[in-house]
């Protein structure tokens, strides 16, 4: 197998940019989540690299193989549907076997490798079944047998789970997570759920309008988001401008403290993302000269206790493990404070 | 690939407006014989159409009888859609088959059918025997567009209403019967139009009797006819596709046709 | 109990009308085609097998057999036609789709005349097509194309093109896309898609499609008069002749029956088939 590299792609539907200069390299057996809202650019960047979609321009390398100039058809790339795109006019076993069935796998055989995958996804005995009787989980499996029976180059999954309840989504992906080293075959996986992409891929690219805002290991771009969009997209950071003195950080004109070893000596305003286990509160004291905000509303997460809190129009949000119950209730004021050390500058 | 689509639905836009346009050249010819392309252009056949009682009685017959089956139609429509709504029963599935019925047989068979029933009734050659067999038969083609009007009520919405203290009535009047109304408008204007341009039973249950439009045009084509007959086409033509054109503007037409999902 | 007695009540409007004037006149008929028919009036009670006697002719199996054939070519022809060109439409710009359906609803609602008529004019030697084959030069001598077998099949299309192409609208338009993608990304050419996955996922759409036109166009009287020959007429046309032209309403009652069972036994055999290709 080989490295999938794509440069400079474009994609132009009438006025509308869907991808603006998109730069990635994909190695041989990569589990890859492409992440992002809707209407950032990710399914049409998975459509460019299975062939459903040409981009305007750039270019798409499989190896030394110049990908653009090969047909959807010849490409090789197994692919699962959001709507899973199951044949409604074939059982289950043929759907699965179809494409073995296009490539001249005569009738036993490709029967034979069938029923071995729908084996291997669980669905062992099945295969005489019409489609349209099984259960969503079941229908995934097959749509997922389908895109693996052709021993694709690559393997591409268009928000598969989007359409199943928590449990069994997250039952799926740890399946096709492991199903996926076993086989060793480069995946590209899009969703839209910044948990979903953390749990399963290797590594995370982030796309807002078009652009590729981060890509990096999940611990990457959670800990160190490299935009201030990737901080928010990844959802709990705490995210502001601060005024830094070398030897102090301000928020609106209040000390935070003492910025810690990491950005001793720097100046001027930056943005900086505070993970919500590294904020403190406390009781504030008459005359605090920190930041104090009034507790919005305060939840139970099991393991952890989650405290919102309203600073001056600002939203900060802390947690904290629920090892004793909670001592702010809603209405409560509270003193702020944020351990610098483990803060994170985004660059700007 | 795209160019030999294009060229394919060129041709059927094509075999399918190409007659209209050159009907209505010879429409608008000044020659008493039929010609085309017109030598000199005139109205003259057009001031026939709507001057001389040879065509003005049968284009009130037209219009008397697509007015009334219409409502004929759309009444047996509604009626038989709301009660299979409210029960899901046999019952209602067996009158929605009734409606069906008329679409899956061939013409003739109800054109005969209705020629000796309305015969045998005494009504053999009266303008009320084609009003009723028009909206008996067509009455398929409202059903299953008020179906789609029905289908996308929710039983919330009637719900809602009933918790706020309506009775089935007033649940029908202010809820229901809005909600479903553009599609009984569509259903109703497409029966008037089909009545109106309909040929084999008007003229088997009182052809003879009862000149409509089609009829006056079919005799006058079969037995040597004049450039009125193309005017008459024309204005047939133009009013279909004005109604048509009209019901667009009111309604969604292509989610009435079922292009998504309600 | 008494919640349901309105909706009861409101249903016998519609099932009286239907039964009245649509399942009321069809039995009468049969009753009608065991009459003896009377030239003075329209027919005598008696309980006779004559009419039907007389289908068994060498004249009527000629008849039946052209109807079928004319029936089942326009059928063919029709679908053969509105299947690709629904497939091409539904993924217009809405604008264009709108065109087309006003188009083929206003083609659906046009009387069986007018458009007769119209390709009776676009037909002709002294107006039409062979008009403007001679003024090119392509035909020296240019005659009227109609009536002919072939004149009689473009108005069949032409009448039926619209009803089948709005047929399959709705299920063309809310198909899924990715399906016909998904064959593709599994290898099968542009071309196989037809065949592999969008032909087999519409072919009940397309065998009732089928089956309405066959019997549509066994019903039709205008077109075979109108543009077809004496020899292409079909059964409608004889029995519309017999009931109305002889005034003999037993023996066209007669014939409605034959077709009507024959009718009954195609849909039937349809169903039967649709059933069985679910269960599969």
């Amino acid at each position: 197998m080989a490295t999938l590299s794509l440069s400079n792609v474009q994609k132009q539907f009438g006025s509308f940019q869907a991808l603006r200069d998109v730069n990635l390299e994909i190695g041989s057996g990569e589990f890859i989540c492409l992440l992002g809202g809707s209407g950032c650019g990710k399914t049409t960047l998975l459509r460019i690299i299975a062939g459903l979609e040409d981009a305007t321009s750039g270019s798409l390398r499989l190896g030394d193989d110049n990908l653009a100039d090969v047909p959807c058809h010849k490409r090789n790339v197994g692919m699962v549907f959001q709507s899973l795109a199951l044949f409604p006019h074939l059982n289950v076993a043929q759907n699965v076997a179809y494409g073995l069935d296009i490539r001249g796998v005569d009738k036993a055989e490709r029967l034979k490798k069938a029923g071995a995958l729908l084996e291997t996804v669980g669905l062992g005995g099945l295969g005489e079944r019409p489609v349209s009787a099984l259960s969503g989980g079941q229908r995934q499996r097959v749509a997922i047998a389908r895109a693996l029976a052709i021993q694709p180059v690559l393997f591409l999954m268009d928000e598969p789970f989007s359409a199943l309840d928590a449990g069994l989504r997250e039952h799926l992906q740890i399946e096709v997570k492991k199903l996926q080293r076993k086989l060793g075959v480069t995946t590209i996986f899009v969703t839209h759920d910044q948990n979903e992409a953390m749990s399963i891929a290797d590594r995370i690219v982030i796309l807002n309008e078009g652009r590729i805002e981060q890509a990096g290991t999940p611990t990457e771009v959670y800990a160190r988001p490299a935009t201030p969009f990737v901080a928010d997209f990844m959802g709990t950071n705490n995210v502001f401008e601060a005024q830094f003195t070398g030897h102090d950080v301000q928020l609106d004109g209040r000390s935070l403290g003492a910025p810690g070893a990491s950005f001793k000596g720097l100046f001027g305003r930056h943005q900086v993302a505070v993970r919500p286990e590294y904020l403190r509160l406390s009781r504030p004291s008459e005359g605090d000269a920190g930041l104090v905000g009034t507790v919005e509303f305060v939840r139970l997460l099991g393991a952890s206790i989650e405290t919102e809190l309203n600073v001056d129009g600002r939203t900060f949000v802390h947690t904290r493990i629920s090892d004793s119950p909670p001592e702010f209730q809603v209405g409560d004021k509270a003193l702020v404070q944020f351990d610098m050390d483990h803060a994170w500058m985004i660059p700007s | 690939m795209t160019l030999l689509k294009r060229l394919f639905m060129l041709t059927l836009a094509t075999g399918l407006i190409l007659p209209f346009v050159i009907v209505t050249g010879v429409s608008i010819n000044a020659e008493s014989n039929i010609s085309f392309p017109p030598s000199a252009l005139s109205a003259r056949w057009y001031t026939v159409l709507f001057s001389e009682s040879d065509w003005l009685i049968p284009i009130g017959n037209s219009i008397l009888i697509a007015i009334i089956a219409a409502f004929v139609a759309v009444s047996i429509a509604l009626a038989a859609n709301y009660v299979l709504w409210r029960l899901q029963s046999g019952y209602g599935r067996a009158i929605f088959a009734l409606g069906i019925g008329p679409f899956m047989l061939p013409p003739i068979i109800i054109a005969m059918g209705a020629s000796v029933f309305w015969a045998e009734a005494g009504l053999y050659g009266r303008v009320e025997a084609t009003i009723i067999s028009h909206g008996v038969f067509f009455v398929t083609l409202p059903l299953v567009i008020i179906a789609r009007g029905f289908a996308a009520l929710s039983d919330d919405v009637i719900e809602a209403s009933r918790t706020m203290g309506a009775t089935p009535w007033q649940t029908f009047a202010k809820v229901i019967f809005p909600l479903v109304l553009p599609y009984v408008i569509t259903g109703y204007a497409l029966v008037a139009i089909i009545s109106v341009n309909e040929y084999l039973i008007s003229y088997m249950v009182s052809g003879f009797a009862v000149e409509t439009l089609p009829i006056r045009i079919f005799n006058n084509v079969r037995y040597g006819y004049t450039p009125v007959v193309a005017s008459a086409a024309i204005c047939f033509a133009a009013l279909t596709v004005g109604v048509l054109l009209l019901l667009s503007l009111v309604t969604d037409l292509l989610k009435l046709l079922g292009a998504s999902r309600d | 109990m008494r919640r349901a007695a309105l909706p009861y009540a409101i249903g016998l409007f519609p099932l009286g009308m239907m039964v009245l004037f649509f399942v009321g006149p069809l039995a009468f008929m049969i009753v009608v085609s065991f009459y003896e028919s009377d030239p003075l009036g329209f027919y005598k009670i008696a309980f006779v097998w004559e009419n039907y006697g007389k289908f068994f002719s060498s004249f009527y199996y000629t008849i039946s057999l052209r109807s079928l054939w004319s029936a089942s070519l326009g059928a063919v022809l029709v679908v053969l036609l509105a299947f690709p060109a629904m497939y091409i439409i539904v993924d217009m710009p809405r604008r264009w789709q709108l065109f087309w359906v006003i188009l083929l609803l206003a083609l659906m609602c046009l009387s069986e005349v007018i458009i007769g008529f119209a390709w009776v004019i676009v037909l002709s030697e002294s107006s039409g097509v062979p008009k403007f084959l001679g003024w090119i030069g392509l035909w020296e001598n240019p005659r009227s194309l109609a009536p002919s077998f072939g004149a009689m099949m473009i108005g069949y299309i032409t009448l039926g093109f619209s009803l089948v192409a709005l047929m399959f609208f709705p299920q063309m338009a809310q198909r899924d896309r990715s399906i016909e993608e998904a064959a593709l990304t599994l290898g099968t050419p542009p071309l196989q898609v037809v065949t592999k996955v969008i032909l087999p996922t519409f072919r009940p759409a397309i065998l009732s499609s089928l089956v309405t036109m066959f019997v549509y166009f066994l019903g039709v009287y205008v077109m075979p008069t109108m543009l077809g020959r004496p020899q292409n007429w079909n059964m409608t046309v004889i029995i519309t002749d017999k009931a109305v032209g002889d005034a003999n309403m037993p023996l066209g009652a007669a014939l409605s029956v034959i077709m009507l069972l024959f009718t009954l036994l195609v849909i039937g055999a349809l169903w039967l088939a649709s059933r069985k290709g679910r269960a599969s």
